[in-house]
């Protein structure tokens, strides 16, 4: 997270940003959320932890998807070296 | 139940993710366009999200999970309203 944290500060433009934010993160929480899991053993209270590694690991992917496609249509470019743009 | 030095590093673990918060900060704050900003304010949801449960584990508070269960669902939910305005609306 903390990588996650300084590609978001010194990479150029949004795609990059977006690829280092969603990986970074979503692995980050998802190894600390069951980290915690496992250290409270097996009851209610790791069901809940469980529940919020089940929503991080399914919606954040889809919030940064939907983020880069409307950032693409919204009319933002890529920057400058970029090599290829699928999404025309 | 659990080692004096495991709590430590947990602490030590929510000051490091308070930190890159406030680093992601400057990103939502200089932001050159608005989905800039977005992704900086995802970001730090999620570093939240994860410092409630870290909090809720080492002072023993369980009521904290519930905040963090309610804090990421609208988390995605703000972040894909907004993705769809900046789209151009919900027809599609």
């Amino acid at each position: 997270m903390v990588l996650g944290a300084i590609g978001v500060i010194r990479f150029p433009d949004v795609y990059t940003r977006l690829h280092a934010s969603t990986k970074c993160d979503t692995g980050g929480a998802i190894s600390i959320l069951a980290g915690v899991a496992v250290a409270y053993g097996l009851n209610m209270i790791s069901l809940k932890v469980l529940s919020i590694l089940f929503l991080i690991f399914l919606l954040n992917p889809v919030a940064s998807h939907a983020l880069a496609r409307a950032s693409h249509k919204y009319g933002v470019r890529p920057c400058e070296v970029t090599v290829v743009d699928m999404y025309e | 139940m659990v080692a004096a030095n495991f709590l430590v590093a947990l602490q030590v673990v929510i000051v490091v993710l308070v930190v890159t918060s406030v680093i992601c900060l400057f990103r939502v704050v200089y932001g050159p366009t608005v989905p800039d900003r977005i992704v900086g304010l995802n970001t730090i949801s999620t570093k939240v999200t994860v410092i409630l449960v870290l909090l809720a584990f080492v002072y023993g508070r369980t009521m904290l999970l519930d905040v963090a269960i309610a804090f990421a669902m609208l988390n995605i939910t703000g972040s894909l309203v907004v993705s769809k305005y900046l789209e151009g609306g919900f027809r599609d």
